[in-house]
């Protein structure tokens, strides 16, 4: 943080808006800005996809021999797909930045994230499952 | 992995990276109207005037970026076509807020139907 403050920023470079960020550097080859903006629009997909998933397992499922585990399911994943929401704009900006100023691209936390997520949501669901078939 | 140069331009893939771009949000656009009809369905059993409000915003959030994305894609192919540097830019951030705010109204409206139940 305190190298940021040394560049005059008082906000971390992602939480700029977008066109903040495109005054920041020199434009990149078009063709790794629509990169960048088509890995964004994965995750918000992906975003999406698990709130639609947590929507459906409270609306749609039957209720599991466990009372409110469907409900912890689908709470579960909702939350999940916030977090990838902002978490993907996240990326997509320090991505973007890192474009501009020709500086090594970014590793993104999202993918252990999810992976741990959904891992965790269908091994409860497993157990929940198992339980009720028990 | 560094950033690329801005001297690497390969303009014979161009149009495929306008139409892989388009189609992208395509998808996008579908799976934004989809979960608004999902919503739209949670929200059958309740009488709250507000409770209709997150399936109506995601399915016009989904005609908006099919639309939009019809309308950018001639503009993206050109820009390619001309080499030009920088891509049109669309709001990103919006998209990215309309999702949590989706995902927060959807909390509340499932919170609301099982305390309802």
């Amino acid at each position: 943080m305190s190298e940021r403050r040394a560049e005059g920023r008082s906000w971390p470079g992602w939480w700029r808006p977008p066109k903040a960020i495109r005054s920041v550097g020199e434009d990149p080859d078009y063709r790794f800005t629509l990169a960048n903006e088509r890995t964004f629009l994965a995750w918000i997909r992906t975003s999406l996809a698990l709130l639609a998933g947590g929507v459906a397992v409270i609306q749609l499922v039957p209720n599991f021999s466990v009372p409110a585990g469907r409900h912890a399911l689908g709470f579960t994943l909702i939350v999940l797909s916030i977090v990838v929401a902002t978490g993907s704009y996240r990326h997509w900006a320090e991505s973007e930045m890192a474009l501009r100023l020709r500086r090594p691209l970014p590793p993104s936390l999202l993918p252990p994230i999810i992976g741990a997520g959904v891992a965790v949501v269908s091994l409860v669901a497993l157990i929940l499952v198992a339980v009720g078939a028990a | 992995m560094t950033a690329p140069g801005p001297d690497r331009e390969h303009p014979a893939d161009a149009p495929d990276v306008s139409e892989r771009t388009y189609l992208a949000w395509q998808r996008t656009g579908l799976s934004f109207a989809a979960l608004g009809a999902l919503l739209l369905h949670a929200a059958g059993g309740m009488h709250h005037p507000l409770a209709s409000l997150p399936g109506i915003a995601g399915l016009v959030a989904g005609g908006v970026i099919l639309l939009r994305a019809l309308v950018r894609y001639p503009r993206l192919a050109a820009a390619a076509r001309a080499r030009r540097r920088a891509a049109p830019p669309v709001p990103l951030a919006g998209v990215a807020v309309l999702v949590v705010a989706l995902g927060l109204a959807a909390l509340a409206l499932l919170i609301s139907v099982a305390s309802q139940g």
